[in-house]
C-alpha cells in the first residue's frame, strides 16, 4: 500500500466524522433565531404559540410592558388577562394599559441574568401557557468621574509643556505666513471714508459663528439622546426588517397562514362599462318640432324616471306649403261636414217618405267626415309626448325649453343602474372563444365587480373579438364608459400554489415581486416569489413561498419602505 | 488492502451524514411517542397521562441522557388550572417524571423549566403533549 492511497484511506475515515459534526444540526439552531432584535434594543422577551404571540419590554425599575396579538393573522388581543411566571413561581398579573397592552411590575425582572417566564394568557374562553427567556444584561458600570483638566494638567506637566510649546510654534508659523500688503501699483491716494459700521461688524460677526454652532449644539443634543432610546423599524443587516411591536400596532400590519391551494389562472382584458340593452332607452321625437316642458318642468340629470313617465312634449314645426295643404284639407273637411249636415237634416225631415237606408248612409257619412277633421286636429294644433321607454336615471340631457329638434334627434337617454353590462375585447383565441368559468372586473375606484358572462360577438371589432358581461351587483357609483379591467378564468387548467390577496405583494424599484414574512415577533422577511394573477383581488405564488408561512397581507408596502 | 476494500470505505463514509442527520427536529414525535422539543442543549420529549409528566432527555445525537444530574420543574395548564409541579429521576436515571392533580386533556400546555446538568444553564420549552 503506497503512502498516498494511506492518505486517501484516512481522509475517508475521517470524512464521517466531520459530516456528522456538519449534519448533526442542520437547519436547527437550539433557538438562537429568536435573537432577532437588534443588540441596541431594550430587554426583550417573545414568546408564541398555536394562539397567541406576546411580546415584551423591559423597561427601568423592572417595569415589564406587554404586547399580545394572535399568532396566525397579527390582529390585538385586548381584554385578555396574563398572568406571569417567573421561574417556576407566579408574580402577578399584568394589567391592561393600553388597547392590547399589558404592564407589570416586578423588581425581580430587573436583576440581570436570564429569566425564564411564563404567561398565562385568558382570553375570552380561550386559555394558553406560553413560555419565554428575558435576558437583562449587565448594567453597564457608570462612567468614570469626569477628570477635570486641572488634573490633566497636574498630572502630567510635561504634556502641558509640549503643548504650549505647539501653541507657540503654531503662532509662530501663523504670523510668518500672514499675508503681507502689496506695495502699491500706483500713486497713493487718500483713503476713502468708509461707511459707518461696515468696519466694526465684521469681527463681532466672525466671533458669532461659532457661538451659533455651539448654541445648536447645546440645544440638539437631548434630542439626540431621546432618539437613542427610542426604537424606530428598521432594515437589519442581512435584509430583514425589524417593526418593533408598538409601530405594528400603528401600522397596522395582519398576517394570514399560506396554505396550498389550487386555482384557475385568469387572463386580464380591457373593458367598458356599456348599458344593458333591454334596460337603457333614448328618447327621441319622431318628427322636427319645438320642445316644451312637461308638468314638472324638463327633467334633470340624475332624475329618476318611471316607464312611460312624460319626459317633455314636442309640438312639430311645419313649412308653409305643409301648413297650406293641411288648412286646404281641413276647409275642404268643413266644408263637407257642412252639406253633409244640412243633407242628414234634410233627409230627416222626410222621414217616412225616403227610405231608411238613405237617412242612415247620411249620417254614417257625416260622422265619417267629423272623424276625419278630428283626426287632422292635433296635425295642426296638437304635440307628440316623449315618455321614458324604461324605468331609471336621466343620464343624458339634450334638450332645452323651445328647442327645435329635429326627428330622431335623440333628447334624453335612460340608463337603469341596476342593470349594467361590461363589454370588452379579446384578442387571444383562448379567451376569446374558450369556455369562461368566471369573471370579475376591477372598476375605477379599485371595486371589485362579479360579473356573469352573457356572450360574445363573431363580428371582429379592431381585430378583437367583443366580449359581453352582466354585472351581478352594480355598485353605487358606477358610471357608462367608466373603463374597468376584466380578468377572466378561461381554459380548463388549474394551477397550484399559495393563493394570497394581492395587497400582500410588493413590487420593489427592482427584481421580481416580494412578499413579507412574518419569521419572528418582529421580524419580517423579504421573500421573491413568482406570481401569476388570478383575479382582481387575488395572486397566486407559485415559488419562493413555503405553506405555513405567515405573510403580510396588510401594510406590507409600509414595512417594504422601512430602511 | 484490495481496491474493493478502498472503494467500500469511500462508500461507506459517503452514507454515514445521510445516517446521522436522522435525528428528531422540534415538535416531532419521538421514540416513546411523546412530543420533541429543544431545552437548551439536548432535546426532550414528553409524555402525559393523567396525573403524570415524563421527560427524557437526549442530547444532540438523539442518545439519551442521564437524568439524574438534571433537576427542574413544569408548569402545566390543564382545563383552566395551572400548576407548578416539580420533577424526580427516576432511579436508574432513564427519564425525569412529575407527579400532579391534572387530566391530560388535548388542550394541555406545559412548560418545562430546567437546568439539565451540572455547569448547563438554566432552559425551558414548551410542550403541547397531546396534540
Amino acid at each position: 500500500m503506497t503512502a498516498t492511497r494511506r492518505c486517501l484511506l484516512l481522509g475517508a475515515a475521517a470524512l464521517p466524522l466531520a459530516a456528522r459534526r456538519a449534519a448533526a444540526h442542520a437547519g436547527h439552531d437550539h433557538g438562537e433565531e429568536d435573537a432577532a432584535a437588534p443588540a441596541s434594543a431594550a430587554p426583550r422577551v417573545t414568546a408564541s404559540s398555536e394562539a397567541f404571540e406576546l411580546v415584551g419590554l423591559l423597561g427601568p425599575d423592572g417595569a415589564l410592558t406587554l404586547w399580545l396579538d394572535r399568532f396566525a393573522d397579527n390582529a390585538p388581543v385586548d381584554g385578555a388577562t396574563i398572568l406571569v411566571g417567573l421561574d417556576g413561581q407566579e408574580i402577578g398579573e399584568a394589567r391592561r394599559v393600553a388597547e392590547a397592552v399589558y404592564a407589570l411590575r416586578h423588581e425581580a425582572l430587573a436583576r440581570p441574568g436570564t429569566h425564564d417566564l411564563t404567561f398565562t394568557v385568558t382570553a375570552g374562553g380561550e386559555m394558553d401557557l406560553l413560555a419565554g427567556t428575558l435576558a437583562v444584561p449587565e448594567p453597564t458600570a457608570p462612567a468614570a468621574a469626569p477628570h477635570g483638566l486641572l488634573e490633566t494638567v497636574r498630572e502630567q506637566p510635561v504634556l502641558l509643556g509640549i503643548g504650549a510649546g505647539l501653541l507657540a510654534l503654531g503662532a509662530l508659523l501663523g504670523r510668518l505666513a500672514a499675508p503681507r500688503p502689496l506695495p502699491p501699483m500706483a500713486e497713493p491716494e487718500p483713503a476713502p471714508a468708509r461707511a459707518p459700521g461696515a468696519g466694526e461688524a465684521p469681527p463681532l460677526r466672525r466671533a458669532a459663528g461659532p457661538l451659533r454652532c455651539l448654541a445648536l449644539l447645546v440645544l440638539l443634543a437631548p434630542g439626540l439622546a431621546l432618539a437613542q432610546g427610542m426604537e424606530a423599524p428598521r432594515r437589519l443587516p442581512d435584509g430583514s426588517v425589524f417593526v418593533p411591536k408598538p409601530s405594528q400596532r400603528l401600522l397596522g400590519i395582519r398576517t394570514v397562514i399560506a396554505e396550498t391551494g389550487e386555482a384557475t389562472p385568469t387572463t386580464r382584458l380591457v373593458g367598458r362599462v356599456v348599458p344593458d340593452p333591454n334596460a337603457t332607452g333614448r328618447v327621441q321625437p319622431s318628427q322636427a318640432g319645438r320642445i316644451e316642458p312637461g308638468e314638472a318642468g324638463l327633467p334633470a340629470l340624475g332624475q329618476r324616471v318611471e316607464q312611460g313617465q312624460v319626459l317633455a312634449w314636442v309640438a312639430p314645426i311645419y313649412s308653409a306649403a305643409e301648413r297650406g295643404q293641411l288648412q286646404q284639407g281641413a276647409a275642404e273637411l268643413d266644408a263637407q261636414i257642412t252639406i253633409a249636415e244640412a243633407r242628414v237634416a234634410r233627409l230627416a225631415r222626410l222621414q217616412g217618405s225616403v227610405a231608411d237606408r238613405e237617412i242612415q248612409d247620411a249620417r254614417t257619412e257625416l260622422q265619417g267626415l267629423r272623424q276625419r277633421r278630428a283626426a287632422l286636429n292635433p296635425v295642426i294644433a296638437g304635440r307628440e309626448a316623449l315618455r321614458a321607454p324604461v324605468a331609471g336615471v336621466v343620464s343624458a340631457v339634450a334638450a332645452a325649453v323651445g328647442q327645435v329638434v329635429d326627428a330622431r334627434e335623440t333628447v334624453f337617454e335612460v340608463v337603469d343602474p341596476a342593470r349594467l353590462w361590461v363589454e370588452a375585447v379579446a384578442f387571444d383565441p383562448a379567451t376569446a372563444f374558450g369556455p369562461i368559468a368566471g369573471a370579475t372586473a376591477t372598476g375605477p375606484a379599485g371595486e371589485r365587480l362579479a360579473l356573469d358572462f352573457v356572450g360574445r360577438g363573431l363580428a371582429l371589432r379592431q381585430q378583437a373579438v367583443p366580449l359581453n358581461f352582466r354585472i351581478a351587483a352594480p355598485p353605487a357609483g358606477l358610471a357608462v364608459g367608466a373603463p374597468v379591467t376584466v380578468t377572466v378564468e378561461a381554459g380548463a387548467r388549474r394551477v397550484q400554489g399559495i393563493v394570497l390577496p394581492a395587497a400582500a405583494l410588493v413590487r420593489p424599484a427592482e427584481g421580481a415581486p416580494v412578499v413579507f414574512e412574518h419569521a419572528a415577533p418582529e421580524r419580517f422577511i423579504p421573500r421573491q416569489v413568482r406570481t401569476e394573477p388570478l383575479d382582481a383581488s387575488r395572486v397566486l405564488v407559485a415559488a419562493g413561498l413555503e405553506p405555513g408561512a405567515r405573510v403580510v397581507v396588510q401594510a406590507a408596502g409600509l414595512v417594504a419602505q422601512v430602511r | 488492502m484490495t481496491r474493493r476494500a478502498f472503494t467500500l470505505a469511500l462508500l461507506a463514509a459517503l452514507a454515514a451524514p445521510g445516517l446521522a442527520s436522522a435525528h428528531m427536529p422540534a415538535g416531532a414525535r419521538g421514540p416513546n411517542g411523546g412530543q420533541v422539543q429543544d431545552i437548551g442543549p439536548y432535546h426532550g420529549e414528553l409524555l402525559a397521562r393523567d396525573g403524570e409528566l415524563v421527560l427524557f432527555l437526549f442530547d444532540h445525537n438523539d442518545r439519551p441522557v442521564d437524568a439524574r444530574r438534571a433537576s427542574g420543574n413544569a408548569v402545566v395548564l390543564a382545563g383552566g388550572h395551572q400548576h407548578t409541579l416539580p420533577f424526580e429521576a427516576r432511579p436508574d436515571g432513564s427519564a425525569l417524571v412529575a407527579r400532579g392533580e391534572f387530566h391530560a386533556v388535548p388542550d394541555l400546555r406545559v412548560v418545562v423549566q430546567l437546568v439539565p446538568g451540572p455547569g448547563i444553564s438554566r432552559a425551558q420549552a414548551r410542550f403541547t403533549p397531546l396534540r
